[in-house]
């Protein structure tokens, strides 16, 4: 009963998704990347009446997600929104079997997550949070003292994981920490399911499933995913805000816009990572869109915005509550010998694992190809992914924390969240080459560029 | 693949046209690179794994699942709550559990983070005594083995050779 109430809570959370979007016409019903973004929308949708619920004191309930269910789906009804999916699975007999593949691995590590697999900050910071939202109903005002008890849980921190934690937790009548390993294993799956939906359409089908098995195998996604932290959120948040940015190019419609603004706001309210590509997508991203001749409409410049309204009730609440980030430093720079440092911590960790060789030179093969290219798609998603490093590594710089400690704590999450990225644009980039210009529906070339 | 797949060549983007071999040769390369990349993330991970799952076998058995992995501290945390189980508490003020000195504070703050899950709502403090926070004021005191307790107070229970204080602190 657990289980199935878990279930029907990731359920929910999905069909509200899916009728907000439906609503205002923005639903892919065409890629399985549209069940992802249909989830982001949802997940989006808890965390900001959540958060807003909590910051004004009301608290948390059934309500809390129920409630805007109920309005979205008679306006879903009402305008005749279908809440399907055509999922095509490959006509190619390897590209099939690679998928299954997959799907085998995905099974093991949901039977693994049944286990519990919580990591320090999955239990003590994400399900903590979770435990108190399901014992209290919300998060009291004791529980944001600076100087109380609960520190450590990265008090300033949004509210979107935890809250999905505790709507898990609620449906279950339990706060069974082995139901936030299973959410992280749900997060996993919808992650590999949108790796594979943004190359299905490419025309190289096996690139598209193996990339999808890679991401299944690549531990430093996964067990962290399993563990209960939010890097998983982040890595769908900055590939599916690649993607749609790549559709909007040759997309007009309100679809693309609408889903980029629901991954941003996702981000925003998951984790301080999620302003960083929110930031990026609206100083990076969509300028280099519309040089490019691409995704010219007020609905892109909605999409950069509506996250930052999203995020704002969360960001005053904290700043009434006088909570800061420890991550970020005050130190203007390290001096070079610590920067150095850096750099070499960095190198060590990347050589020190066979399984980070081939994707890094996948990752530089695929930009070098777009480069050459001169590929305005993949290099805009090209952008993105380098800024979000380069803020990373910013962060790196600037800490006040000892940086061995965090650069040896976060640089394998930091990865599972550039990865699989990465790996997209490397292959739209090569099944480009392959194929042509015009076969990619995910991240669109110009038609012009058959010259 | 390409034969499979049915794609013909295209111009690329600058106007020419990749040659087959050429755009053959870069789909093979990156198809090697993405095997390479399933197998030694499917070996890591395995390895990974397996060995998660052995550590959740043995935190089962050893009763101190707060979460699966055991955790720093864990054999404390096994016991203290059942001490703290075992005591009538009131949630007024929290409860303080001395460890020794020699603990390093990462362990401590594990002991602390993990007693606050099980807990919660109910508070609980750990340190050693010379961290212990003499603004504070704890319903009650339990002290670890080994560890010499300093004020005046009742041993109200010993369990397992933790003992709980009640009475004056500091």
């Amino acid at each position: 009963m657990t289980i199935l109430g878990a279930l029907v809570a990731l359920l929910a959370v999905w069909f509200a998704g899916a009728c907000l979007l439906g609503l205002v016409g923005a639903r892919d019903t065409r890629s399985p990347a549209g069940l992802v973004a249909d989830f982001a929308a949802g997940g989006a949708l808890l965390g900001f009446v959540g958060t807003v619920s909590v910051a004004a004191g009301i608290g948390v309930s059934w309500l809390t997600l129920y409630g805007p269910l109920a309005l979205l789906a008679t306006g879903a009804v009402l305008r005749r929104c279908r809440p399907l999916l055509r999922i095509r699975l490959p006509g190619d007999r390897p590209a099939r079997a690679l998928l299954l593949l997959a799907v085998a691995g995905l099974i093991v590590l949901g039977i693994g997550a049944l286990g519990d697999l919580l990591w320090w900050d999955g239990w003590a910071i994400w399900a903590f949070k979770a435990k108190v939202l399901f014992v209290t109903g919300t998060l009291p005002p004791s529980f944001f003292d600076p100087s109380g008890p609960y520190v450590a849980t990265n008090l300033h921190y949004p509210l979107a994981v935890p809250l999905l934690s505790w709507w898990t937790y609620l449906h279950a009548g339990a706060s069974d920490p082995a139901l936030v390993s299973l959410v992280g294993a749900v997060w996993f799956a919808l992650l590999v399911l949108l790796v594979w939906g943004s190359l299905s359409d490419s025309g190289a089908p096996r690139l598209a499933a193996g990339a999808a098995l890679g991401v299944t195998a690549f531990w430093p996604i996964s067990s962290y995913a399993l563990g209960g932290t939010a890097d998983v959120v982040i890595a769908i948040v900055l590939l599916g805000s690649i993607v749609e940015m790549g559709r909007a190019r040759t997309d007009g419609g309100a679809g693309p816009a609408v889903r980029l603004a629901a991954y941003l706001s996702l981000g925003v309210l998951a984790k301080s990572e999620g302003l960083a590509i929110a930031a990026i997508v609206a100083a990076t991203g969509l300028p280099m869109l519309w040089l490019s001749g691409g995704g010219k409409s007020l609905r892109m410049l909605g999409a950069a915005i509506v996250p930052l309204l999203v995020y704002l009730p969360w960001h005053l609440f904290t700043i009434g509550q006088e909570l800061t980030s420890a991550a970020v430093g005050t130190r203007s720079a390290q001096p070079w010998q610590e920067r150095a440092n850096v750099l070499r911590i960095v190198t060590e960790q990347l050589i020190s694992e066979p399984i980070w060789m081939p994707v890094c030179l996948l990752g530089l093969g695929g930009l070098a190809l777009a480069a050459r290219r001169r590929d305005a798609a993949v290099l805009t998603g090209w952008a993105v992914l380098v800024a979000y490093v380069g803020a990373v590594i910013a962060v790196y710089l600037r800490t006040d924390a000892d940086i061995v400690w965090l650069v040896a704590t976060s640089y394998a999450r930091v990865m599972a969240v550039v990865v699989p990225a990465a790996v997209v644009l490397s292959l739209a980039a090569v099944a480009k080459e392959r194929s042509g210009s015009e076969t990619l529906p995910t991240l669109h070339a110009e038609p012009a560029a058959r010259g | 693949m390409r034969a499979q797949d049915g794609i013909d060549p295209a111009p690329d983007a600058a106007g020419g046209i990749p040659s087959r071999e050429a755009s053959g040769s870069v789909a093979v390369v990156a198809a090697a690179l993405l095997g390479a990349w399933c197998v030694a993330g499917a070996a890591s991970s395995a390895s990974s794994f397996l060995d998660a799952a052995q550590s959740v076998r043995n935190a089962r058995s050893e009763g101190v699942a707060v979460v699966g992995i055991p955790l720093l501290g864990a054999p404390y945390v096994a016991v203290l709550r059942h001490v703290l189980a075992s005591v009538e508490r009131t949630g007024d003020a929290p409860w303080l559990v001395m460890i020794p000195n020699t603990t390093p504070l990462v362990v401590a703050e594990y002991i602390r983070a993990q007693l606050a899950y099980a807990d919660y709502p109910l508070r609980v403090d750990v340190a050693p005594l010379e961290r212990v926070r003499h603004d504070a004021s704890y319903e009650g005191i339990v002290v670890v083995p080994g560890v010499k307790y300093p004020w005046a107070g009742e041993v109200v229970q010993v369990i397992e050779g933790y003992r709980v204080y009640r009475g004056p602190q500091p």
